[in-house]
């Protein structure tokens, strides 16, 4: 069975993959994972996963939290502290076996770029990562090939796009808010496997870079994600069933979403415009 | 005057100044409404919207977000 995996930024809630990354790692490693396609903090947890260094990643967001600030902007700042906190994943003799998809925004060329690293030279993985956690405003951006790049999940959170054409049999994707969406295509989206972090404080979940706070969504990623996984391991290689457990999952889920990018924003504004244009200049 | 003729004498002009304010508003609102009827008649307004809208589609299509995939 062909098996990618989907990881989204959400800041301090990235703590959260830690543990569902776990929880992937016993039934599937990463030899058995075809591809990788993640966005802003996904990136460094993707990353880890995928050099097989989920202890080094753990202990990364444990040392994030060490000097608790205790005022609302000191945990906004802690976000600032992902770009340094690099250098404890990475490894001159890391490599990466399996096409990896990084989200990258060029802002002056408006450019969503989805970067496949595991093709550039592994001297260069810091600055990819240092790129896709890079936020306007918070950080410089990061110079690549003669262009500034910075974090992609300003554009797209949820980066399914660069797995579409790989003919997968199963996509793993972690995300934070909760929703149960519709991925792309009614065919790709019965192959999505959604593991969610069921929370309603969105955005203060995002700077809480507290040592409780990381342990509880660890151990809550690895927990939920493990249960999500059970029926997945028992179906072994029959793609079909895997598909059969999914779509019972969604029909459980209620309410299904589609989903709002930024990029699926200006398209529709574009496509607006476009008939507003076109209806004026043919009256 | 005593101050009961000052009074009403206020009074009365306060209401006129007012009154002449709302008839002032008006009568600005109804010629600037004539005013867009006529522009939006004129055939030099419609292709400058025009323009305009070509060029925003064109910015549109220029400079928002393009998708690549970089292997």
């Amino acid at each position: 069975m062909k098996i990618g995996l989907v990881l989204s930024g959400g800041m301090a809630k990235g703590a959260f993959q830690i543990g569902a990354l776990r929880a992937i790692a016993e039934h599937f490693p990463p030899e058995k994972i075809a591809a990788i396609s993640a966005s802003s903090v996904g990136v460094l947890n993707a990353y880890s996963f995928a050099t097989e260094k989920l202890d080094a990643a753990e202990r990364m967001w444990r040392n994030l939290c060490k000097k608790d600030s205790r005022s609302f902007v000191g945990k906004i700042l802690r976000g600032n502290y992902l770009q340094r906190a690099i250098s404890d994943i990475t490894d001159p003799s890391d490599r990466i076996a399996m096409p990896f998809y990084i989200s990258l925004v060029n802002i002056r060329e408006r450019t969503l770029v989805h970067k496949n690293i595991s093709g550039v030279l592994p001297g260069f993985y810091p600055d990819y990562l240092r790129a896709s956690v890079a936020m306007p405003v918070y950080n410089r951006s990061v110079t690549l090939d003669g262009h500034s790049y910075y974090d992609g999940a300003m554009v797209d959170n949820i980066p399914v796009y660069p797995l579409l054409e790989k003919e997968l049999d199963l996509i793993i994707c972690i995300y934070f808010d909760n929703c149960s969406y519709i991925f792309e295509n009614l065919y790709f989206d019965s192959k999505v496997l959604r593991v969610t972090y069921p929370t309603k404080q969105f955005i203060l979940d995002s700077v809480r870079f507290e040592n409780k706070n990381i342990d509880m969504m660890i151990k809550l990623g690895y927990k939920l994600t493990r249960e999500i996984l059970a029926p997945v391991v028992e179906c072994g290689d029959d793609a079909e069933a895997v598909c059969a457990y999914i779509k019972r999952l969604n029909e459980k889920s209620g309410v299904r979403e589609m989903r709002v990018t930024g990029d699926m924003l200006v398209t529709n504004i574009n496509k607006v415009v476009s008939k507003l244009a076109k209806n004026k200049i043919d009256s | 005057m005593d101050k009961r003729t000052l009074t009403i004498l206020g009074a009365v002009a306060s209401a006129l100044s007012t009154i002449f304010a709302i008839c002032a508003s008006i009568s600005w609102c109804a010629l600037a409404v004539m005013k867009i009827k006529e522009i939006r008649e004129d055939e030099n307004y419609q292709s400058a919207l025009k323009n305009v809208l070509l060029r925003l589609n064109d910015g549109f299509n220029r400079r928002f977000w393009k998708k690549e995939i970089e292997e």
